[in-house]
């Protein structure tokens, strides 16, 4: 985790500039987003689209289970 | 849910609704994909241009993918769909390629001409997405204010201030 005084404010504090403490961001998070973000956008969607079958075979497996 | 779930295959979906010639504009989870940040969702949502030609294809591309009513699976999307959708009413389906959301009305929604102008265009392969300009979508989740709302805002608000 980064100092909570680091940690950047987002949320409509953010939008009015204010300084930190703002609300928590895990910096493993942060970075994530940043890899994510500079990906070319085909390889985004290919990402997306490999995260939302797994969860519905997850919720599948979860329904069958139940 | 009671519906059952099938997986939701995008790419298939933006590349069938492209051949099909749908005029839509794409919202929710995948939205944010496009902008920059992935997050799992069940579901496809799609605002559609809400003329007669548009939705006669929105029909015929349902049809072609095996609709079925999300709330009521062993119906298929037909033709008292199609009536519903001229009269301006929303559908949600489960296709073979996933569940897709059809919204052509929602509280806050702008009219269609300012939301095709306002849009984001992204190049997917061959094909050209329109993508609901964010400041468009955070009002729309600002409005519904959900919990997934309210981290989707911040999540958008947040991509905004990483470093390029």
């Amino acid at each position: 985790m980064i100092p909570m005084s680091d940690h950047p404010v987002i949320g409509s504090a953010g939008q009015r500039g204010e300084q930190g403490p703002g609300i928590a961001v895990d910096e493993s998070r942060l970075a994530m987003m940043r890899r994510v973000k500079r990906l070319p956008v085909a390889e985004r969607i290919a990402l997306l689209d490999r995260i939302c079958r797994e969860q519905t075979r997850i919720a599948m497996t979860a329904r069958r289970l139940r | 849910m009671s519906a059952p779930q099938r997986e939701l295959r995008l790419t298939e979906l933006l590349r069938s609704l492209h051949r099909h010639q749908v005029e839509h504009v794409v919202f929710g989870a995948v939205a944010l994909g496009f902008y920059g940040h992935v997050r799992a969702t069940v579901a496809l949502d799609l605002i559609v241009r809400p003329d007669e030609q548009n939705l006669r294809r929105v029909h015929d591309w349902l049809v072609e993918l095996d609709a079925h009513l999300l709330l009521r699976p062993a119906r298929r999307f037909g033709s008292r769909e199609r009536w519903e959708m001229l009269k301006g009413s929303n559908a949600a389906v489960l296709t073979r390629l996933g569940q897709v959301d059809i919204v052509q009305r929602l509280p806050g929604l702008p009219e269609w001409e300012r939301l095709v102008a306002e849009s984001e265009r992204y190049e997917l392969g061959d094909i050209t997405v329109a993508v609901l300009a964010r400041s468009t979508l955070i009002e729309l989740k600002r409005r519904r204010g959900s919990g997934q709302d309210m981290a989707d805002i911040e999540a958008i608000e947040l991509l905004d201030r990483l470093e390029e």
